[in-house]
């Protein structure tokens, strides 16, 4: 596969995932959002952790809708303070409630939303279908889960048991239903009463625990979570899957910051971009920009952006009315022509632009095939907003050299001691200051196409650098928009730290941000789903050429939609 | 119909022992009486607030967004007690003149002569009408002082260019339908709307919100509204459904255009008309959506249809 057809697939996944996620909202899980490939609620946990959404990818085009309805009936019809205080203390026996919780949801769709039903009929079976090919239901526990799951589903929903899994479950069943065919034959009663239904779903989920002890089956469960067949993270623990960088609450995000350290900060660098260039390499560049193809006319983002971004203030007057207030300056043309038509006055209105909007450029190394798209979208952004009046600005952040450069061999020298944060020195770019009319700001762009400045990227750090330069701006909303290609990258802090540690950093920095609400936090993701970070995000593919799309999707971003 | 009391249970279907005044509109204001739609559903609670407007002389404000039927409530109620009511669509241009009146020229005998031409208010103010002020929070505020005396039970009017006070007629009544809660344009929907004054506000003494109904409801009114959709009673819950979905996402932020029960009333008539559900929707709604929001619509549609709205109908047909 070509990158090209790579990165279209990336963006129309995104906006798969996108669309679920608003149906999502819009079903019954109000203030859900998107981060990644899972739905989390606004305090940042995965209300769903039964096995068959769990496993399930929001951007995959088979069990998008099925997540999705499955999160917002749950929410819909779930109490989840409750449904935590019923959760049993095994790990098998906790699969087994939240198995059941969620299917008793999935029942209670009411017959006005039949492609609901089907979206999650086919989630289920998807599952179903996981288990024969991961080999899942070769095992013992992993058949009586699945055993368990279908009867359950079969009992609520009132529909048969496929016929190709019934003599592969037959005997599970038979053996099992001496002990849970009462709680059993209880549920479909007690659909509509998460109490009663939660009791005899523990019932079961306790006789299932009783033949699997904990201590006996630790492998058999390691296998299965690896398989994907039950979630990774056990329902009803708070601990959040650091693999998939998902942003925790508010206070394991303040955790984060607190924890983040800097080995050394010695080598940190902040430039003005103009000084990295002679004045002959400059002109270089500047040419070079200048004939890189336009597809969106500065005029036309500025009409857009004096609609989207300036709001109407009550200020003078507009004359020339028929009526309202007595127009001095009129009054001596009505004397002489006797003609009283359009001599009053009303008050006026005028447009005030009441935003500042500040780009912050991620220049790490994969950045760099992009850069002179990257550059004319500022500049055209640059020119179009300045002439709707609104300030602008260009930052932008790398490293200062390659694999932790001299900041990882002071580390090796002092012994390399155990985690010793952030390895290598963050390079902060100004390429075009805020406060500075666009005519002389813009002299700093052309740089972007200086091949060495692009190296790693420390995402948190730089966001955080980007928000504080940005919130002492006079305007009413300060707009920050990150232009990246992903996470942050530094292999010496990698190789130091887990893998996750920058990721993190990123999304708890971003979710103060985010938080605090003075600076407007948004992100274009170039080939890439930053929705991990990011409360806010689009996903645009980024060719060789700046494309309209591009435009439109920061303006979008810019506007607040 | 003659005068007198009738129970509010008959005449609405509402369980309460509250009697309101019927009566036979005087002969010149009769043709301002509005018809009756014997189809309508009314909302309880907003039915009670509007007549305790008409029975105790109350001032009634109606607040809901677009599309819940706010006038169209008062004009019903006012039907079934016929009762005469006028109409004004309020806007930013509407001045106090309009209102009061005002001095215009006239020819009489040859000879230009200045006459005062009565505005909206005092006409009404002296008869048994109930005025119903359509849009209350799109008129600018400066001149809705006009209507702060009036506003007042009992409240007379003085007209300072004709040095006279106008008494209002026994039987005047004052409603005002209102998209916002005059805090302005908060949601970025109701482009237009002022701020509203909130000691004038304060004057309202009966203030209801009509939101969206409940989906059986609502699916009542569309059977009610569109005769040629009876006996398809299943393919209406579904639409109301849709609609509930469009009205949450539009809250959410994701959709920026919202279906009306207004708009479900429409599809409901296009599917009588072409029987064709997707075709009946993209004429209703869809062609109202802007391009990258049609991609949630069909996901709604899928939903509450189980079918592919681009399949059933691709947008190049």
């Amino acid at each position: 596969m070509n990158s090209a057809a790579m990165s279209d697939e990336v963006a129309t996944a995104v906006a798969r995932a996108d669309r679920s996620a608003a149906a999502a909202r819009a079903l019954g899980g109000a203030g859900l959002l998107r981060r990644g490939e899972a739905l989390v609620d606004p305090a940042g946990s995965v209300p769903v952790r039964a096995a068959h959404v769990a496993a399930a990818d929001l951007t995959d085009a088979r069990t998008s809708s099925g997540v999705a309805d499955a999160v917002a009936v749950r929410l819909r019809y779930s109490d989840a303070a409750l449904h935590r205080s019923l959760l049993p203390d095994s790990e098998i026996a906790r699969i087994v409630v939240e198995l059941a919780e969620q299917l008793r949801c999935e029942s209670l769709v009411p017959s006005t939303l039949p492609g609901v039903r089907r979206n999650l009929a086919r989630l289920f079976e998807r599952w179903i279908d996981d288990a024969w090919q991961t080999g899942a239901i070769e095992t013992e526990l992993g058949l009586h889960l699945l055993t368990v799951g279908v009867v359950i589903r079969a009992r609520l929903t009132a529909s048969p048991i496929p016929e190709e899994l019934e003599d592969t479950i037959e005997s599970t069943r038979f053996a099992l239903s001496e002990d849970i065919g009462r709680p059993l034959r209880r549920l479909a009663g007690q659909r509509a009463d998460q109490l009663a239904f939660g009791e005899s779903a523990r019932e079961i989920a306790l006789t299932i625990a009783a033949l699997f002890p904990d201590e006996v089956s630790t492998a058999e469960r390691t296998n299965l979570r690896e398989s994907g067949f039950v979630p990774v993270v056990p329902p009803g623990s708070d601990g959040d899957d650091p693999a998939a960088g998902a942003p925790g609450t508010a206070r394991a995000n303040a955790a984060i910051r607190r924890d983040y350290t800097v080995f050394t900060r010695a080598y940190d660098r902040t430039s003005q971009a103009t000084a990295l260039a002679r004045p002959d390499q400059l002109e270089r560049w500047r040419a070079e920009l200048a004939a890189q193809p336009r597809p969106v006319r500065a005029e036309r983002i500025a009409r857009f952006a004096a609609a989207r971004l300036a709001r109407p203030v009550t200020a003078g007057w507009a004359g020339g009315m028929d009526e309202g207030l007595l127009d001095p300056t009129k009054v001596a043309s009505f004397v002489t022509r006797q003609d009283a038509s359009g001599i009053f006055r009303l008050p006026g209105t005028r447009q005030r632009t009441a935003a500042a909007v500040t780009v912050l450029l991620d220049c790490s190394g994969s950045m760099r095939r992009h850069s002179a798209a990257t550059a004319t979208l500022c500049d055209l952004l640059g020119e179009g907003l300045d002439l709707a009046g609104i300030p602008f600005a260009v930052l932008g952040f790398s490293t200062v050299d390659w694999h932790g450069g001299r900041a990882a061999q002071d580390w090796r020298a002092a012994g390399s001691p155990a985690n010793p944060g952030r390895l290598g020195g963050t390079h902060h770019l100004v390429f075009a200051p805020p406060d500075v009319p666009w005519r002389l700001a813009r002299r700093g762009l052309p740089v972007l196409l200086r091949p060495d400045l692009y190296a790693e990227g420390v995402d948190g750090e730089a966001v955080q650098w980007a928000a504080n330069q940005v919130r002492h701006q006079e305007a009413e909303r300060q707009v920050l928009l990150v232009l990246s290609d992903g996470g942050p990258m530094s292999t010496a802090t990698r190789d130091a730290q887990a893998a996750a540690y920058l990721d993190r950093h990123l999304a708890a920095v971003a979710n103060a941000v985010e938080q605090e609400g003075t600076v407007e936090l948004c992100a274009l993701g170039i080939d890439a789903d930053l929705s991990a970070f990011y409360r806010r995000s689009r996903t645009v593919s980024f060719g060789e050429t700046l494309s309209r799309e591009t435009v439109t999707a920061a303006l979008d971003l810019i506007a607040g939609r | 119909m003659s005068d007198g009391t009738a129970p509010v249970a008959e005449l609405f279907g509402i369980q309460t022992t509250m009697q309101v005044p019927v009566t036979a509109p005087p002969d010149e204001l009769a043709e301002h009486v509005p018809a009756v739609d014997p189809a309508y559903v009314f909302d309880p609670d907003v039915t009670l607030a509007i007549l305790s407007g008409f029975a105790h002389n109350r001032r009634v404000l109606l607040q809901g967004l677009h599309g819940t039927g706010k006038s169209t409530h008062v004009e019903q109620v006012a039907a079934r007690l016929g009762w005469p009511c006028v109409r004004v669509n309020l806007d930013g241009h509407l001045s106090r003149l309009d209102f009061v009146g005002r001095d215009t020229v006239v020819v009489r005998d040859g000879v230009q002569v200045t006459e005062f031409a009565e505005g909206i208010l005092p006409w009404a103010l002296q008869r048994p009408v109930a005025l119903l002020l359509d849009e209350y929070d799109a008129g600018r505020p400066d001149v809705m002082f006009v209507l702060q005396r009036v506003l007042e039970q009992e409240g007379s009017l003085t007209l300072l260019d004709q040095n006279r006070v106008l008494h209002p007629h026994p039987r005047f009544r004052l409603f005002g339908t209102a998209n916002t809660v005059g805090l302005g344009n908060t949601s970025g929907l109701y482009h237009g709307v002022q701020r509203l004054n909130h000691a004038q506000l304060d004057r309202w003494s009966v203030v209801a919100t009509l939101n969206y109904l409940p989906a059986e409801r609502e699916s009542e009114i569309v059977l009610g509204r569109v005769p040629g959709l009876r006996g398809r009673d299943a393919l209406v819950g579904p639409m109301v459904e849709f609609a509930g979905l469009t009205r949450k996402a539009f809250a959410a932020g994701d959709l920026s255009t919202l279906m009306s029960p207004r708009t479900v009333i429409s599809w409901a008539e296009n599917i009588a008309i072409f029987d064709d559900i997707a075709r009946s929707l993209r004429l209703a709604f869809t062609n109202k959506c802007a391009d990258d929001e049609k991609p949630l619509v069909a996901e709604f549609f899928q939903r509450c249809f189980d079918a592919d709205l681009e399949l059933a109908l691709p947008t190049s047909a």
